[in-house]
C-alpha cells in the first residue's frame, strides 16, 4: 500500500498559515517568506512559480522538513511540522516525502538500480525498484553508475527514486534547471505522468514560466510573498507544451 | 607597456590573495598539513642538526684533547721506540707512557674490588696526545694523589678527596682522589679492542703521577703505549710502521683513531642517528605528499568553475598551473618555517641531553642553516609536486567544461566505478546501505592509495619504535632472564684463587658454581677475522643457558669453538669449519694461536664472545696468555646468599671484581632512560602523522561527500545512519592502512634494526602480536577521534544547502 493511498484525501496536502522564514547574515535581516498562507489539496500537481530570491526554494525546503520556519504554522498530509525534532522529522521525510533535486543527487557509488533499491529498502520496497526503472525508460541503464548517464538519465533515476516510497507528497526543487529544453521536457513529461498515474500530491519549483501550463494549481512567488494562487482545470500535459 | 605590467602586478597580487584565501578555507585540513610538514621537518632538523652538532662536539673534544690517531700497545719497550715512531712519515707528534691493567679497591661504605687501568701522568705537563680535562676537583700535585675517571667516579660515588687502593699483582699503592676527568679515550668505559663493553661500575681508569707508577710497579723507564699524531689521511699507514716497530717489544694491540675501542662505539652508537634522520622525516614528508595531493585535488574539484572562468578570461595554462603550484608550496611552507624553529629547538635538546649522557665536556649546539635550508626545500618540493599533478589537470580542463563546474575526472578514478570492475563486483553481496563506503574505496583509487599510503607510515612509525624497544628489551632480556642462571660473577686475580670458588660450594644457598677463564682473542677465517672475548665454559654446567639456533642446550667439546651468528656470517664459516684463534695480543715475543674448529653458531643478540670447553680453552690458550687473560667464575644462588656473598668476596684479594645480577639489572634499566624517552618522543611522532592524515582524511572524506550524505539525510536516512556510512568508510581505510602498514612497518624495523648491526650487537626484529595490537589501537582510536569534527558537521548540517551544493 502506498503511501499516496494511505493519505486521509480529505485533508489538504499542505496547509501554511502566516508562514514566515528570515535568515540572519551577519547584522542583515533576510525575510526569504513573509506570512505565507496557503492550502494545496492532495493529488495535485502544484507549479510554484517566481523569479530567483522569491522564496519558492525556502517554501519547498520548509515544507519537505529541511528546514525549519521562522514563525508560522506549517501542516503537511495533517502533520503540524513546528515542534518536531530532528528524529521526528527524518520519520517524515522518509515516509511521507520524495525529493527530486535540480542536481540529481545520486549515489555516486550505487548504480542506477541500487540508488533506486537504496531508498525502496529504507520504506520496505526494493522488489519495484526495477519496474520503476523501466516505467521511467531507463531497462536499459541499470547497471550503470551516475557517472556513465546523461543529465535527463540522472534525473530519470532520481524520479523513480522518489516514485519508489510512495511519498504522500513529492517535491522537485527545479528538476529541469540542469538539463537542456527538450530534456527537461521528457523529464517533466514523465514526473507529470508518473505522479499523476499514482495520485501523489507534487509540488515543482520552476522558473520556467512555460510550465506553468502542466499546473493542475499555479502559485506565484515575489519577494517572499504569495502573489497569486490560480486553479487550472484543464492542465496541458507537459508533451503539448511545445506545440501550445 | 607600463600598463599592462601594472595589470600582472594587480593580477598577481589579487591571485595572491586568492591562494591565501583558498588555504584557510581549508581549514583543519590545512592545518593537519601543516602540522604533518611541520614535524616532518622538525624531526629531519632535529636528527641532521643533532647528529652533525653530537660530531661536531665530539670531533671537538677530540682536537682539543689532541685525541690518537695512532697507537700500539707493547708489552715492555724502552723509551727510544717513541723516538723511532717520531722518525715515521707523516707523524706529526708521539708520546709513550706506560699503562697497567690491575685491581682498584674501593673504600665506600664496604670494600669492593673493580678492574683498574693506572695511566701514569707527569704533574703540571698537559699530555700532548690524549689529554683529559678536569671536570671537577683539580689535577694531582703529588706522588699520593690520582684522577679518576668522571663516568666511573659518578657510577662509584667516588669524590675528590676519596681514597682508593691501587693493587697490581700483589703490590699496592693508596691514592687519594684530586679530582674527576673526561678523557677522549673513555667517553665509553671500553678496556680493549677485544672486550670494548665495559662497564663504568666495574672498569676505573687512574690517571696517577708517572713516578709513583714507576717506583710502585717497578717498572723503570720501560714504555706500554706509544701514541701519534698524524697528518690526515696517514694513520692506517703510520699505524702499520708503528706495528713492525713495536713487533719486537710484545705488540698486544694497535689501533688509529676509528678503531680505537671507545670511539668504535660512539661511532656506532651516531651512525644510528643517520637512519633515524632519514627513515622518518621521510615517512612524514611523503605522507604529508600524499594528503597535499589529496586536498588539492578537493580544492580544485571545488574551483573548476573558477578555472574555467580564469581560463576563459585570459588566463593562460602555465598562469593557472602555477597558481595551483604555489598553493601547495604555500601550505608546506607554513609548515615548514614552524617546523625549522621547532627543529632547532628540538636538536639543541637532544644534543645536551646525549652530551650529558656521554659526558663530553664540550657541547656544540650551532644552528645548521644547510640542514634547515634543506629541510624546507625538501617540503616545498614535496608541495610543489604534490600540487603538480592536481594543478596540471586543473590548467588542462577546457574552459567551457570547468565552467560548468565539470572538474576532469582522473583516468584511474574514472575506473573505479567501471562495473566490471572485479572489486565493485564483490561488494554487490553487501546490503545496499554497505555498499556505498565499500565502493567509496574503489571509486577513487588514487585517493584512497593516498590516504592508505599515509597511514600505512604512521603504522610504519609506530611499529618501528615499539620494534626497537622490543628488540632492546628482548636482548636485556634474553640476557638477564634466560642466560643468566647465576647471581654472581666474579672475576679473579689469578687461576690459583680458583680453590676459593671451590670452597663457595659447601655454603648453604649455593647450587650451582661454573668455573670460567677469558682470554682476548682473534678468530680468524680465510682472509677475514673478528676480534671477540673466549670464553672456557664447564661441560655440563648448570649456571648459563647458552642455546643452538634451534634452541637446544650447547654441548661444548674439546676443540670447538662456538661463535654469534651474526658473527659466524660475517665470517664466512659454517659448524664443522676449521678456523684459527689467536690471542689477540699475540706477537713475536709471545705467539698464541691454535686451530680449532667452528662447533656451532649461537642465537645470541651480542656477538662479542666466543664459546669453548673450559679445560680445553685453557690449556690451548687462556694458560699460555695468563696474566693478560682472566679466571672467574658464576655463582648461581638466591639473591639475599648472593649479597652476603658478594661483600665477602669483594674484601678477598683473590677476587678482582664481582658482579651481582640485581645491580647489572638495575644499572642497565636505569640505562634505558633516554631510550624510554626517544620511544615516547617517536611514538608521539607517530601517532601525529597518523593522525593529521586521518584527520585530512576523514575531513576531506566528509566535506567532498557533503552533499551525498545530506541527500540522504533528507531522503530519510537518520542521522546515524549517515554518520555510520561516513564513518564506516574511515574505518575501512584506516582497516586497509593497517593492513599495508603491517609488513611495511615489519619490513623497515628490519632495515633499521640491520643498520645498528656489528660483530659486537645483532638487534633481533621481533614484533610480537601486541605490537601490532597497540598499533591498530593506536590508529582506531585515532579514527575515531578524527571523525568527530566531520560527525558533529553532519550532525549540524543544513539540508537545505548542502542538497543544492556542488561536489
Amino acid at each position: 500500500m502506498s503511501a499516496a493511498g494511505l493519505a486521509n484525501e480529505s485533508l489538504p496536502a499542505v496547509v501554511a498559515r502566516d508562514l514566515t522564514k528570515e535568515y540572519h547574515l551577519g547584522a542583515v535581516v533576510v525575510q526569504a517568506l513573509r506570512d505565507v498562507v496557503v492550502t494545496i489539496p492532495q493529488g495535485r500537481f502544484v507549479v510554484l512559480l517566481g523569479p530567483s530570491g522569491s522564496g519558492k526554494t525556502t517554501l519547498l525546503n520548509l515544507i519537505g522538513g529541511l528546514d525549519q520556519p521562522s514563525s508560522g504554522e506549517l501542516t503537511v498530509m495533517g502533520q503540524r511540522l513546528g515542534n518536531l525534532n530532528d528524529e521526528a522529522l527524518t520519520a517524515y521525510r522518509r515516509d511521507t516525502i520524495g525529493f527530486v533535486f535540480q542536481l540529481f543527487n545520486l549515489v555516486p557509488t550505487l548504480t542506477a538500480l541500487e540508488n533506486v533499491q537504496l531508498i525502496g529498502e529504507l520504506v520496505g520496497n526494493g522488489q519495484e525498484a526495477a519496474a520503476l526503472l523501466d516505467a521511467v525508460g531507463l531497462a536499459e541503464r541499470k547497471g550503470n553508475y551516475p557517472s556513465q548517464l546523461s543529465g535527463g538519465e540522472q534525473q530519470r533515476v532520481a524520479i523513480a527514486r522518489a516514485l519508489v516510497k510512495r511519498p504522500a507528497l513529492l517535491l522537485a526543487d527545479e528538476p529541469t534547471g540542469a538539463l537542456d529544453d527538450e530534456t527537461g521536457h521528457g523529464v517533466l513529461q514523465l514526473l507529470w505522468e508518473q505522479t499523476r498515474s499514482l495520485g501523489i500530491t507534487v509540488l515543482m519549483v520552476t522558473h520556467n514560466e512555460d510550465y506553468a501550463a502542466s499546473g493542475d494549481l499555479v502559485i506565484r512567488l515575489r519577494s517572499g510573498h504569495v502573489v497569486s494562487v490560480a486553479e487550472q482545470t484543464d492542465p496541458v500535459p507537459p508533451e503539448r507544451l511545445g506545440a501550445s | 607597456m607600463a600598463r599592462s605590467r601594472d595589470k600582472k602586478v594587480s593580477l598577481g597580487r589579487l591571485l595572491g590573495k586568492k591562494v591565501l584565501r583558498d588555504t584557510g578555507s581549508l581549514g583543519a585540513a590545512s592545518i593537519s598539513l601543516m602540522v604533518l610538514m611541520a614535524v616532518g621537518v622538525s624531526l629531519y632538523v632535529i636528527f641532521a642538526e643533532a647528529r652533525a652538532n653530537l660530531n661536531a662536539s665530539v670531533q671537538e673534544f677530540y682536537r682539543r684533547s689532541h685525541f690518537g690517531s695512532a697507537t700500539v700497545l707493547v708489552e715492555s719497550a724502552p723509551p727510544s721506540l717513541v723516538d723511532s715512531v717520531r722518525l715515521v712519515p707523516g707523524v706529526t707528534e708521539v708520546m709513550g707512557r706506560r699503562v697497567k691493567d690491575g685491581t682498584l679497591i674501593l673504600r665506600d661504605r664496604i670494600r669492593r674490588r673493580v678492574q683498574g687501568r693506572f695511566i701514569g701522568i707527569v704533574p703540571g705537563q698537559r699530555s700532548p696526545i690524549n689529554d683529559y680535562t678536569v671536570v671537577r676537583g683539580r689535577e694531582i700535585s703529588g706522588r699520593g694523589e690520582c684522577l679518576v675517571e668522571q663516568k666511573f667516579a659518578e657510577a662509584n660515588r667516588l669524590n675528590p678527596g676519596d681514597l682508593v687502593t691501587a693493587s697490581y699483582v700483589g703490590q699496592r699503592h693508596d691514592f687519594v682522589i684530586s679530582g674527576t676527568v673526561a678523557s677522549p679515550e673513555y667517553l665509553y668505559p671500553a678496556p680493549d679492542k677485544e672486550s670494548p663493553m665495559g662497564m663504568p661500575e666495574t672498569f676505573g681508569v687512574c690517571w696517577v703521577d708517572d713516578d709513583a707508577l714507576r717506583q710502585w710497579l717497578g717498572i723503570g723507564q720501560i714504555v706500554t703505549e706509544v701514541h701519534a699524531l698524524t697528518t690526515p689521511g696517514r694513520e692506517d699507514e703510520v699505524v702499520r710502521t708503528m706495528r713492525a716497530l713495536g713487533d719486537r717489544y710484545g705488540l698486544r694491540s694497535w689501533w688509529t683513531h676509528e678503531d680505537q675501542p671507545s670511539a668504535r662505539l660512539l661511532k656506532n652508537d651516531l651512525q644510528g642517528w643517520q637512519a633515524l634522520s632519514l627513515i622518518f622525516p621521510s615517512l612524514f614528508m611523503f605522507a604529508a605528499a600524499l594528503s597535499l595531493y589529496s586536498s588539492l585535488n578537493r580544492i580544485i574539484r571545488l574551483q573548476t568553475g573558477v578555472i574555467g572562468f580564469l581560463r576563459a578570461s585570459g588566463l593562460s595554462r602555465r598562469e593557472v598551473l602555477w597558481h595551483y603550484v604555489l598553493q601547495g608550496a604555500l601550505v608546506t611552507a607554513c609548515g615548514a618555517l614552524p617546523g625549522m624553529v621547532l627543529g632547532h629547538a628540538g636538536s639543541k635538546w637532544m644534543v645536551k641531553m646525549y652530551v650529558g649522557v656521554i659526558q663530553i665536556p664540550v657541547c656544540l649546539t650551532q644552528p645548521y642553516p644547510q640542514v634547515q635550508a634543506t629541510a624546507v626545500f625538501m617540503a616545498i618540493a614535496v608541495g610543489v609536486v604534490a600540487a603538480y599533478l592536481p594543478a596540471r589537470r586543473a590548467a588542462n580542463t577546457p574552459p567551457a567544461i570547468a565552467m560548468r563546474g565539470d572538474a576532469a575526472t582522473d583516468r584511474a578514478d574514472a575506473a573505479g566505478n567501471r562495473p566490471d570492475n572485479w572489486l565493485v563486483a564483490l561488494t554487490r553481496y553487501l546490503p545496499t546501505l554497505l555498499r556505498i563506503p565499500a565502493r567509496g574505496l574503489i571509486r577513487k583509487p588514487s585517493r584512497t592509495a593516498l590516504a592508505v599510503g599515509g597511514l600505512a607510515s604512521g603504522c610504519a612509525i609506530l611499529l618501528m619504535t615499539l620494534g626497537l624497544y622490543v628488540s632492546i628489551m628482548d636482548s636485556i632480556g634474553e640476557f638477564l632472564d634466560k642466560m643468566v642462571h647465576y647471581e654472581l660473577d666474579v672475576t679473579l686475580s689469578s687461576p690459583q684463587a680458583d680453590s676459593l670458588i671451590d670452597a663457595l660450594g659447601s655454603i648453604e644457598g649455593v647450587t650451582a658454581i661454573t668455573h670460567s677463564a677469558m682470554a682476548p682473542v682473534r678468530v680468524i677465517a680465510g682472509d677475514k677475522q673478528a676480534n671477540m672475548t673466549a670464553n672456557g665454559v664447564e661441560a655440563g654446567q648448570r649456571t648459563m643457558w647458552l642455546p643452538t639456533t634451534e634452541g637446544k642446550p650447547i654441548q661444548f667439546k674439546p676443540g670447538e669453538l662456538w661463535i654469534a651468528q651474526y658473527v659466524a656470517k660475517r665470517l664466512g664459516v659454517k659448524p664443522g669449519d676449521p678456523i684459527t684463534v689467536e690471542w689477540a695480543f699475540s706477537g713475536r715475543q709471545k705467539p698464541i694461536r691454535t686451530h680449532m674448529v667452528l662447533g656451532g653458531v649461537m642465537d645470541v643478540t651480542f656477538g662479542g664472545f666466543a664459546m669453548g670447553e673450559y679445560h680445553d680453552l685453557r690449556r690451548r690458550l687462556v694458560d699460555r696468555a695468563y696474566p693478560m687473560a682472566a679466571y672467574g667464575a658464576t655463582i648461581a644462588c638466591p639473591p639475599e646468599v648472593g649479597r652476603v656473598l658478594k661483600r665477602r668476596l669483594e674484601r678477598d684479594d683473590a677476587v678482582v671484581n664481582v658482579i651481582s645480577m640485581g645491580d647489572l639489572r638495575t644499572q642497565i634499566y636505569s640505562s634505558m632512560r633516554i631510550t624510554r624517552i626517544f620511544i615516547g618522543i617517536m611514538l608521539g611522532f607517530g601517532a601525529i602523522l597518523a593522525g593529521a592524515v586521518l584527520h585530512s582524511v576523514s575531513s576531506v572524506g566528509i566535506l567532498e561527500r557533503m552533499r551525498e550524505l545530506a541527500t540522504l539525510r533528507s531522503l530519510g536516512f537518520s542521522a546515524q545512519a549517515t554518520t555510520g556510512v561516513a564513518a564506516l568508510e574511515i574505518y575501512l581505510m584506516a582497516g586497509l592502512g593497517l593492513a599495508v602498514g603491517f609488513p611495511f612497518g615489519t619490513w623497515l624495523n628490519r632495515g633499521f634494526l640491520g643498520s645498528f648491526e656489528t660483530d659486537m650487537f645483532t638487534f633481533r626484529s621481533h614484533l610480537p602480536l601486541w605490537t601490532y595490537g597497540f598499533a591498530a589501537l593506536v590508529v582506531l582510536t585515532l579514527v575515531s577521534w578524527s571523525l568527530r569534527a566531520g560527525v558533529e558537521k553532519l550532525r549540524t548540517i543544513d539540508l537545505a544547502q548542502a542538497t543544492k551544493a556542488r561536489e
